[in-house]
């Protein structure tokens, strides 16, 4: 059955309990990758060719600077839009499963732009070059002159504590909370390479095209994040549930549980994924161990809960990941009486084993 | 979503509505990259013509100016482009000046006699630099002939300019651009080394740039008192004399303000 | 401000060059006692991880520390 695996789930190669791989590549991250440099080096190849068509007189280091600096900048957009599109369309999922491939690769390409710039414009002077970063130009006053390179500093610092911990053996080893706020933060590089090229680029290159393109990129992406926000919020509010005797809540009827899928609801608190597997009903925590996914949104395969993010599995009887896996979820006791759905909202203990209720036949 | 199509990357198959659905995707989001790429590279502004001959060393004979910086008026080179003098400057982010005295340390005085250097070659725009690659070795010889001092008139001359200081070194042909806000920490990190202050002005009668060195009175080095305002649009008032080809304009640091323009 | 930046700096690289002595004595040693799921891992991994175990190696000092407890 333990299929989660083949190990290939592992994004990285998280393996909680099994042994590390540096990547372990399956079919799906190998197209990914192709396709993903194949963007890549296609973005490079038409920004030089049409720079050498356009403008033959660039030299080759103003060349490099931009081409890595648009090139990152747009991965960046790519991204952060990924997250919401995922939750708003679910074919948009394939994408977000190893985006972390792209996040090490935007790195990559922004190091190269960090690294060329650093020498082109603050090395062979008086002093250290990274120390010139900060004090060569210290007019904070007026933002037209703001020294942007050090906004870009801090994001490439960011981007590379992000790209440094990107293995799931940092998930485990820093913690889940903690590495999941320290990628949190890429809002925070985001931010400040936004105020980044509105400091620096386009204060030389100010042509109108320029800052409508900015704006419509920042909007795309502040866009997204609202309207899936919203949708969730819509959503959540929209349920009520009103606790009936022995603290047990009616939650919907039996056929508006797809086979093998779940249902979700948010009850004093508690975030919960109802499946239907089976003839059998179960009910777990809707949040994934791995990165906070979605549980609910997921499907079962192979008898297991497969949350839709990066293919985590649990036993929906017992919120356990099959072995050798440790992961573990609450469960809670579910009740299934004539074609209704009853859920009991206080969570037991993670990886308790609840009884199915069996699905009456009619 | 229709849960037959869900999908994990781990697994073997790809649903066909899944893999289509990405395959369209992906060549949306590639044509619209790929017209990004190509609006940003249209609107980008021009570069000039300037050029650095990186790589190639050229001999300049000349007579050795020390002052306000260091420069040769041109007797014997063979330059692409007709200037009276080269401006010396260093290697990397440095002026030339002490190099110069490192040489003269070994070659005695050299200012007003006729002097070899080589170098890398740039110009630009009418106006020629070398840059001593070889730093203390850029010497090549003394011919023995001299020159008399240069005379300055510098009467009825006080004027007004706005403009922006760049260092010419990056400017005349090494950067791309050489100027503005993106330029500036470089501009800056240049004069900080001893680079010649350059105040390029706007002539709009012309539609031509204007060039001035600038020094404080009687030649003494201001460029610290410049950092500031690198890069930016600024006013001076001073005093303006020529220099060969140059012209020269003496200011008082202290009295400088700033300009609300963008950096045309 | 620009010698407040140098010893900063100065700091990061001692930080960072402490960071590698230790790296290169943990990955030998400690790193299969913290997470046993390194056990017989490829270099490649361990290559991976490095740059990440250049800034927060204290954390793994203090894994390490308390295992021999």
């Amino acid at each position: 059955m333990l299929k989660f695996a083949d190990y290939g789930i592992f994004s990285g190669g998280d393996l909680m309990g099994v042994k590390y791989e540096a990547v372990l590549w399956n079919r799906q991250k190998k197209s990914y990758d192709i396709i993903l440099w194949g963007m890549i080096v296609g973005i490079l190849l038409v920004f030089v060719v049409s720079q050498f068509l356009m403008h033959p007189l660039i030299t080759l280091e103003t060349l490099i600077i931009r081409a890595t600096a648009l090139t990152a900048f747009v991965l960046l957009h790519l991204i952060l839009m990924i997250g919401p599109l995922a939750r708003l369309d679910h074919r948009f999922l394939p994408l977000l499963y190893n985006r972390r491939h792209l996040g090490v690769s935007m790195f990559l390409i922004a190091l190269v732009h960090g690294a060329f710039s650093i020498i082109q414009f603050h090395a062979l002077g008086d002093v250290n070059p990274i120390v010139s970063v900060f004090t060569s130009n210290q007019n904070y006053q007026a933002i037209s002159e703001f020294p942007f390179q050090i906004l870009g500093f801090f994001a490439l610092i960011i981007l590379f504590l992000m790209a440094a911990t990107s293995h799931d053996f940092w998930l485990k080893n820093l913690s889940p909370k903690i590495w999941k706020t320290l990628h949190i933060s890429v809002y925070l590089a985001y931010a400040l390479l936004i105020a980044h090229v509105a400091t620096g680029a386009l204060q030389y290159e100010n042509h109108p095209a320029y800052w409508a393109i900015l704006i419509l990129g920042f909007a795309s992406v502040t866009g997204l994040h609202f309207t899936a926000g919203f949708n969730d919020y819509k959503r959540l509010t929209k349920e009520k549930y009103a606790a009936l005797e022995d603290g047990f809540v009616e939650v919907c009827t039996i056929n508006e549980i797809q086979d093998d899928c779940a249902k979700t609801v948010f009850i004093n608190g508690e975030n919960i994924a109802i499946f239907k597997y089976d003839g059998n009903v179960s009910a777990v925590h809707n949040v994934c161990k791995h990165q906070m996914g979605p549980l609910g949104e997921g499907k079962i395969v192979d008898g297991c809960i497969t949350c839709p993010w990066h293919g985590y599995q649990y036993l929906p009887q017992n919120g356990q990941a099959p072995a050798p896996f440790t992961e573990t979820l609450h469960t809670y006791i579910v009740k299934v009486i004539g074609s209704k759905v009853w859920v009991h909202p206080t969570p037991k203990p993670e990886g308790t084993f609840i009884e199915p209720a069996k699905v009456e036949q009619t | 979503m229709s849960k037959k199509d869900f999908y994990i990357g781990w697994q073997d198959e790809m649903p066909e509505s899944t893999a289509k659905f990405l395959k369209k995707l992906v060549t949306i989001v590639g044509v619209l990259v790929v017209g990004l790429v190509i609006v940003i590279v249209t609107f980008q502004r021009s570069f000039n013509d300037h050029v650095f001959e990186f790589g190639s060393q050229t001999e300049v004979t000349g007579v050795y100016i020390a002052e306000p910086y260091p420069m040769l008026q041109i007797t014997h080179a063979n330059l692409a482009i007709d200037a009276e003098s080269v401006l010396l400057v260093g290697f990397g982010k440095f002026g030339a000046s002490e190099i110069m005295n490192e040489i003269e340390a070994e070659n005695g005085i050299l200012d007003l006699q006729e002097i070899t250097l080589k170098g890398t070659l740039i110009y630009g725009d009418g106006v020629a630099l070398l840059e001593l690659t070889d730093q203390g070795d850029s010497f090549v010889r003394k011919s023995g002939n001299f020159r008399q001092p240069l005379v300055h008139d510098k009467s009825n001359s006080r004027i007004s300019l706005t403009g922006e200081i760049l260092d010419p070194k990056c400017y005349f042909g090494v950067m791309k651009p050489g100027e503005g806000k993106i330029h500036k920490s470089c501009a800056i990190r240049c004069l900080s080394g001893g680079m010649p202050p350059v105040l390029r002005v706007w002539d709009s009668s012309s539609n031509t740039y204007n060039y001035y060195l600038l020094s404080g009175k009687n030649g003494v080095e201001i460029n610290s008192e410049l950092l500031p305002f690198v890069g930016e649009m600024i006013t001076f008032e001073g005093v303006v004399y020529t220099q060969l080809n140059w012209n020269v304009l003496e200011i008082d640091p202290k009295k400088i303000t700033r300009t609300l323009a963008n950096n045309e | 401000m620009e010698r407040l930046i140098s010893s900063l700096l100065q700091f990061v690289l001692v930080y960072l060059i402490l960071g590698l002595v230790f790296t290169i004595a943990f990955m030998s040693k400690g790193l299969t006692v913290v997470d046993e799921g390194t056990k017989e891992t490829s270099w490649k991994f361990k290559l991976l991880i490095l740059p990440g175990m250049l800034v927060f190696w204290p954390l793994f000092a203090l894994k390490w520390k308390r295992s021999l407890k």
